[in-house]
């Protein structure tokens, strides 16, 4: 049942709220259809039920306003944003109270490139989640690599940059090249059996993964599953030289280190051999500066050791003569001819010497010695 | 008397010995001295 419009004579007048309800109901009669278009003027708040954007078709800019359930927006985990094509899957809906029609957005899907972004971004989230960007995956590189590998396209100005690079730092480094289609649908494939085949190169230690930059397009294949899968499975390190700051291909996220170009690629994996010279040059002054103090300061040391140890027998000599010196004038102060010298008398019999005169006998024999000569003599007296 | 006899008897061997040793060094250091550049 539609709205009663007033009646003036013969004319039918309609309210605006029963206008808008006329037309409301009118336009919910129509069906659900997907409608594609560019997304600006997004605007999502906390506090608000909806979430509210305009739908802009790129070709003569036409627009359309849309509303879509906040919880609905918000579980499709979408990384839209201003210029992002999508298919609005909805139904057009006209909004009473203010008059203006926009679709009820039930679900989005990002298509063209946001598609392929929102692909990318999942595929991301998943080797994430494996560990695969892990920083403890990342092996170092080598110091001085015996041979290089170099993958890249057929023809490539990247090739030449690599080679021109590793070249002037360090000649002798030996690349071995693997050209392969780096873009378009056979590139993943192309790239996942040639980076096998460098690897299992004898002598290969280190891959480098170089491509000069390209639409977004012609990188699409550096963060292709496989070839994510096959860098992280390659038994060697691999650098990831793609050459595109603006969006990281993941093909830069899982290798063991990653260049801006393929001539900061050659960079990274061989040292210049001019700076190694300089740095072996500067090594070698140290070592001789360092070796001639230390023989100097071991001469000296020596100089020291042999004249202590010329010094040494004589001082032990004087020493044990200063003892044996002291030890004679102890010797002399206790002899018995000093005493004998006072006027002193050594009596003895055949006994021996005579302390006490008790021992002695009227008529016992004894021998006197004095300082100089002696006698013997008979006791005429004992005395108490 | 004996046991001091004894006493000078071993301080004059003893001087006897540390002469030696003396005359030893110096005829060794004279040598070293000879032997160095």
């Amino acid at each position: 049942v539609g709205p009663e419009p007033l009646v003036y004579g013969d004319r039918k007048v309609y309210t605006v709220a029963a206008f808008n309800r006329g037309v409301a109901s009118w336009v919910a009669r129509l069906p659900t259809l997907w409608i594609e278009g560019e997304v600006t003027e997004l605007r999502r708040q906390e506090g608000w039920q909806s979430v509210f954007f305009t739908l802009k078709d790129p070709g003569d800019g036409a627009c359309l306003g849309v509303s879509m359930p906040r919880t609905g927006f918000d579980a499709l985990r979408l990384d839209v944003g201003d210029g992002d094509r999508v298919h609005v899957f909805g139904r057009p809906e006209l909004y009473e109270a203010r008059g203006v029609f926009r679709l009820r957005a039930l679900g989005i899907e990002p298509v063209g490139l946001g598609a392929i972004l929102a692909g990318i971004e999942r595929l991301k989230r998943k080797l994430a989640a494996e560990g695969l960007f892990a920083v403890e995956r990342k092996r170092a590189l080598p110091l001085f690599p015996r041979r290089i590998g170099l993958l890249t396209g057929t023809d490539a100005a990247a090739k030449r940059d690599f080679l021109t690079a590793v070249a002037a730092r360090f000649p002798a480094a030996q690349v071995v090249v693997a050209e392969t289609y780096v873009q378009g649908p056979s590139a993943p494939a192309a790239i996942e059996g040639a980076l096998r085949a460098l690897a299992g190169e004898p002598g290969v230690d280190v891959i480098v993964l170089a491509r000069g930059g390209g639409s977004f397009d012609d990188l699409l294949p550096f963060s292709d599953e496989r070839v994510v899968r096959a860098l992280a499975a390659s038994r060697v390190p691999v650098v990831s030289a793609v050459g595109h700051e603006q969006d990281t291909p993941l093909s830069d996220l899982v290798a063991d280190a990653r260049a801006s170009t393929p001539t900061a690629a050659a960079r990274l994996v061989v040292p210049d051999e001019e700076e190694l010279r300089e740095r072996l040059e500067r090594l070698r002054e140290r070592l001789a500066n360092d070796v001639g103090r230390i023989v100097e300061r071991a001469q000296r040391d020596l100089a020291a050791d042999r004249d202590r140890l010329a010094l040494a027998p004589a001082l032990l000599v004087e020493r044990k003569r200063a003892w044996l010196d002291a030890a004679a004038g102890r010797l002399r102060a206790l002899s018995p001819r000093a005493t004998l010298e006072r006027g002193y008398a050594i009596v003895r019999t055949d006994d021996g010497v005579v302390r006490s005169a008790a021992g002695l006998g009227h008529g016992a024999r004894v021998d006197v010695e004095l300082a100089e000569g002696g006698f013997g003599a008979r006791v005429e007296e004992v005395r108490g | 008397v004996a046991l001091w006899e004894r006493g000078e008897q071993l301080y004059r061997h003893c001087v006897a010995k540390l002469d030696a040793a003396q005359g030893r060094i110096e005829e060794l250091g004279s040598k070293v001295r000879e032997a160095q550049p």
